[in-house]
């Protein structure tokens, strides 16, 4: 018997338990797969168990762990929070209608049959609003990218930006090494640095190098989440994590209705909030409406 | 004369202790997230902290150099008024005062009567040894006020492979500040001990229209020490020792710096006077006439661009001016004839202008090339010596230099790098040319740890004050003068030990040939500049710097410096230990802040060839931001402890020590609006 028979062996045995569990169950079943514990991901499921169990009280969830198959039940439907989880819930479990989130990229699903996403993105729109809302006298924008990843994105932001009487300068990137070069290129250029979800310039290893020139130079960095303003941007748009459960309970409460989830547009998380660092404000002398400051919510002081 | 030989490891030892305290005193974060991977990564993951962050540690390991930097904030909560108060926080810095100049050594070596001429100290990238005698004012006669800093970045070592003369000990440069850094108008006041006081206007602001401007007027004043003893003139007909209402200071300072677009415009213009208290080059003692007058302005016109196809260039052309002017006060007369006071005009006047260009390019992910050409030309070189008697020095000369340099950065693998540096240098003034390599290989095999083999030389012309220099007095003019040169050999460990505290550890070997010194001749008494032979200094620091979340950081370091000439002794003015420690220590919420310095030094061997007392000097600070909106509120104490110290004097002095300023105080405000 060789490897490939075995893993086919394997495979179908895993969705016979599956099987014999589902019809040990009556009501309807949703599997949850998280990529972290971790605080947003935790408030997120919170949130939708509660949203759905209001609707369906006899649902039941489990967290479904793949590595080590600790589960007894059948989902009917998978929640997966994460990339991770969104690629166990495609190479495991195939067949199940997938409601995936906090992903950045629809993209991240394309290989899954049944499938409908809530992402993590904000439009171009909303972000450029805010932006002038947050930052009334900034109209040069710029935007560092990798045109591979999000030359649509930018093409996008540059119009909308016209729209709203602000201009996009956009440098590419191609690799980690462009950056400072970039960044010393717009430091007589822009009045801010708007932040997008691009893993090529984006990371980790990055921020810093990205953090200390808009704090050098005091160009308010646009942020993408609370970790960075905490860190030195002067603002993110970030999303309420129990109203994104909320938002995902909705659609999984569609497909336990028998929607197919394939039907279900693709959503944006809709309710972003945002949060405020006071202290690179203060640095980079930036006054900031008190009305704006009032409905963050979450101001670093 | 005194050692602190138990008493200063007791305070070392009580420093670290001190220090490794630090983080249970710190609110500190655990790093949370740090395991997130993938898309989420850039949302969820762990994002180190601009405000806890050295701001500028990635251009300190990744340099090919020992590099120090000290911030605008860090200038204002120590209470800093010069540059050379800056410097002598920084490892194997030291400085020397002769009350009418401040001089700064590194590494062992301060040599009296240079003025700063072996270390180049740039305005924004702009040389500012000027053109006569190489010399620098690094402290209130500094052509820009300390408060407009932003930064000041230290390159320890021979820099000629990128800098050309005077980068022999090391490069301070020091960077402004901008228009958005003031963001208004900003106001300052002082007043300090001596009847000092120091007025500043500064306007900055970054417009729309890409247009940002700084500019600045500045002016300080000082009687300086009214009553001055020194016992070397401790007779009735010198007023028995007492230097009386000579020391007075002054000086005006106006800054202008224009950003538009690439282009960035700077102006600066400086004048400084300063009474001599010490009756240097035998002049009469405690004679208000003899004193000092320089200025220096200079107009700078930089271009900065990254071009479409990456190559990052920089290009500047400049002119500057220089002017000195000093009054010697001699008494002619034989003894016993009566008093023949007559005043000797010391004059020199300087202009050059130069143009550079810078070339960058990474020209793949293992090559980073820098390329770049420099061309000066000294337009005038006036010296000018004269008395109501006669006319001993009538000198105007004029020459240029030019030079090219590559240095190319080598990334052999993720941990290698290896920076190969070259430079040549032609000098018209004495028809000769240096070539200067550089070698650096950067081993970094873990992430934490970087360690640095460094090699390079630099050398350093005559200038056309060692060359042409006489006054028929007391200085003889010189023959045949010979190019100094140094060799570096580094070795340099850095180390992160956790977030919040890395360690820098040094050894190093300089060979310094031909050094042009300043020496009495004892055929005619007269000084005179020759090169001497050769010298050496063998050293080590040791570095521990912390910075942590709630604001607190410092550093604590040992230097042990060895600097003999070529038959084993020690040289002058050369301490063989200094100890220093630094610490900030603010509130919560940042808006009270201490600022508390530790500056140890052993003795330095003097030209009679005794021994400087060593000694602790502290100073502190306390600061205070948040009192009045935008307001700023400092006080400073200098010397905390009055120590009685000295400088040893030099070829110019009859005083074999000279001591320093005792306990000062200084308060300070300011205000943006």
């Amino acid at each position: 018997m060789n490897n490939t028979t075995l893993l086919y062996i394997i495979k179908r045995l895993f969705l016979l338990i599956i099987l014999l569990i589902s019809l040990s169950t009556n009501g309807a079943v949703v599997g949850i797969i998280s990529s972290y514990d971790v605080k947003p991901y935790q408030q997120t499921i919170d949130s939708f168990k509660a949203s759905v169990k209001q609707a369906h009280p006899d649902v039941e969830f489990f967290q479904f762990d793949p590595e080590r198959n600790k589960s007894n039940l059948n989902p009917t439907v998978i929640f997966a929070l994460g990339s991770k989880a969104v690629q166990e819930s495609i190479n495991k479990l195939p067949d199940r209608s997938l409601l995936a989130t906090m992903i950045l990229d629809k993209k991240e699903v394309s290989k899954h049959s049944n499938n409908t996403t809530v992402i993590l993105m904000v439009s171009q729109e909303e972000q450029l609003k805010w932006h002038r809302r947050i930052l009334p006298k900034a109209k040069k924008i710029g935007i560092l990218y990798d045109p591979q990843l999000n030359q649509e994105w930018v093409d996008i932001a540059k119009v909308t930006a016209a729209k709203l009487d602000l201009e996009i300068i956009d440098i590419p990137i191609h690799s980690a090494r462009d950056i400072p070069p970039a960044l010393k290129s717009l430091s007589h250029k822009v009045d801010s640095i708007l932040g997008i979800a691009d893993t090529t310039v984006y990371s980790g290893a990055t921020a810093k190098a990205v953090l200390l020139f808009s704090f050098r130079n005091r160009i308010p960095f646009v942020g993408l989440s609370n970790t960075w303003v905490k860190s030195g941007a002067l603002y993110a748009l970030d999303w309420d994590y129990s109203e994104l459960g909320k938002q995902c309970a909705d659609t999984a409460l569609k497909i336990l209705d028998g929607t197919d989830a394939n039907k279900i547009e693709p959503q944006l998380a809709n309710k972003t909030i945002y949060i405020i660092n006071k202290k690179t404000a203060d640095h980079m002398k930036i006054e900031i409406d008190d009305k704006i400051i009032s409905g963050a919510s979450r101001i670093y002081k | 004369m005194r050692e602190y030989k138990i008493s200063y490891r007791v305070v070392a030892a009580s420093l670290i202790t001190l220090f490794y305290m630090i983080p249970s005193m710190a609110e500190s974060e655990p790093p949370v997230l740090d395991t997130i991977q993938g898309e989420e990564a850039m949302l969820f993951g762990d994002i180190p902290s601009v405000f806890t962050a050295s701001k500028y540690e990635q251009k300190i390991t990744d340099a090919p150099a020992r590099i120090s930097i000290i911030t605008g904030d860090e200038i204002q909560r120590y209470g800093h008024r010069t540059l050379v108060e800056i410097l002598n926080t920084i490892p194997g810095f030291q400085s020397t005062n002769d009350r009418n100049y401040s001089l700064i050594g590194n590494r062992g070596l301060n040599i009296q009567g240079d003025y700063n001429a072996r270390i180049l100290i740039l305005i924004d990238g702009h040389r500012v040894n000027e053109n006569i005698f190489d010399s620098a004012v690094v402290d209130r006669g500094m052509i820009v006020n300390v408060d407009l800093i932003d930064r000041v970045e230290v390159v320890r070592g021979p820099a000629s492979s990128l800098y050309g003369s005077s980068a022999f000990f090391g490069v301070v440069n020091v960077i402004t500040k901008r228009g958005r850094d003031t963001q208004g108008t900003e106001f300052s006041v002082s007043a300090e001990s001596h009847n000092g006081k120091q007025g500043r206007l500064t306007y900055g602001m970054r417009y729309d229209n890409e247009l940002e401007i700084l500019i600045s007027a500045s002016g300080y004043d000082s009687k300086g020490n009214d009553q001055l003893y020194y016992p070397e003139f401790d007779d009735p007909t010198t007023n028995n020792g007492v230097a009386q209402d000579v020391d007075d200071a002054n000086n005006k300072n106006l800054f202008a710096k224009f950003i538009y677009g690439n282009f960035t415009l700077t102006a600066a213009y400086d004048e400084y006077e300063k009474g001599v208290p010490t009756a240097s080059y035998g002049t009469i003692f405690n004679n208000s006439h003899t004193r000092t007058w320089e200025g220096h302005s200079y107009i700078d016109l930089k271009y900065q661009t990254l071009m479409s196809n990456g190559v990052d260039v920089t290009a500047r052309l400049f002119y500057d001016d220089y002017w000195y002017e000093g009054n010697w006060t001699y008494d002619y007369a034989l003894p016993g004839d009566p008093p023949d006071e007559v005043i000797f005009n010391d004059k020199t006047n300087g202009d050059w202008w130069g143009t550079e260009a810078q070339l960058s390019k990474e020209i793949s992910e293992q090559h980073y090339l820098t390329m770049g050409f420099e061309y000066r030309n000294s337009l005038y070189e006036k010296q000018h010596q004269f008395d109501i008697y006669g006319v001993y020095l009538d000198s105007n000369t004029d020459n240029y230099t030019w030079a090219s340099f590559l240095q190319d950065e080598l990334r052999l693998t993720d941990e290698l790098i290896i920076n190969l540096g070259l430079r040549y240098d032609y000098f018209s003034s004495v028809n000769k040319n240096s070539t200067n390599p550089r070698l650096a290989v950067i081993w970094s095999p873990y992430t934490e740890t970087n360690l640095k083999l460094l090699y390079g030389s630099a050398f350093r012309a005559p200038n056309p004050y060692e060359v042409y220099y006489q006054d028929g007095n007391t200085q003889k003019r010189s023959i045949s003068l010979e190019p100094e040169t140094i060799k570096t050999y580094e070795l340099i460990l850095e180390q992160g030990l956790d977030n919040h505290l890395n360690i820098v550890a040094s050894l190093y070997r300089n060979n310094i040939e031909n050094m042009i010194v300043l020496v009495t001749d004892p055929a005619d008494n007269l000084l005179v500049f020759v090169n001497k032979n050769e010298a050496h200094v063998i050293g080590s620091e040791v570095e521990l710097h912390g910075h942590w979340d709630n604001g607190w950081k410092g550093s604590i370091s040992f230097c042990n410096q060895q600097a003999e000439d070529s038959v084993g002794v020690q040289l002058i003015n050369s301490p063989r230990n200094l100890y220093k420690f630094n610490l900030i220590a603010p509130t919560v919420d940042d808006s009270f802040s201490t600022g508390i310095e530790l500056q140890y030094e052993s003795g330095r061997k003097t030209l009679d060839g005794n021994k400087t007392d060593s000694h602790i000097i502290t100073n502190l600070t306390v600061f205070n931001k948040q009192w009045l909106k935008e307001m700023r509120l400092s006080a400073s104490i200098y010397n905390l402890f009055d120590k009685r110290y000295s400088h040893p004097g030099g070829e110019e002095h009859t005083q074999d020590q000279i001591e320093q300023d005792e306990r000062s105080f200084r308060i300070k405000f300011d205000y943006t609006f």
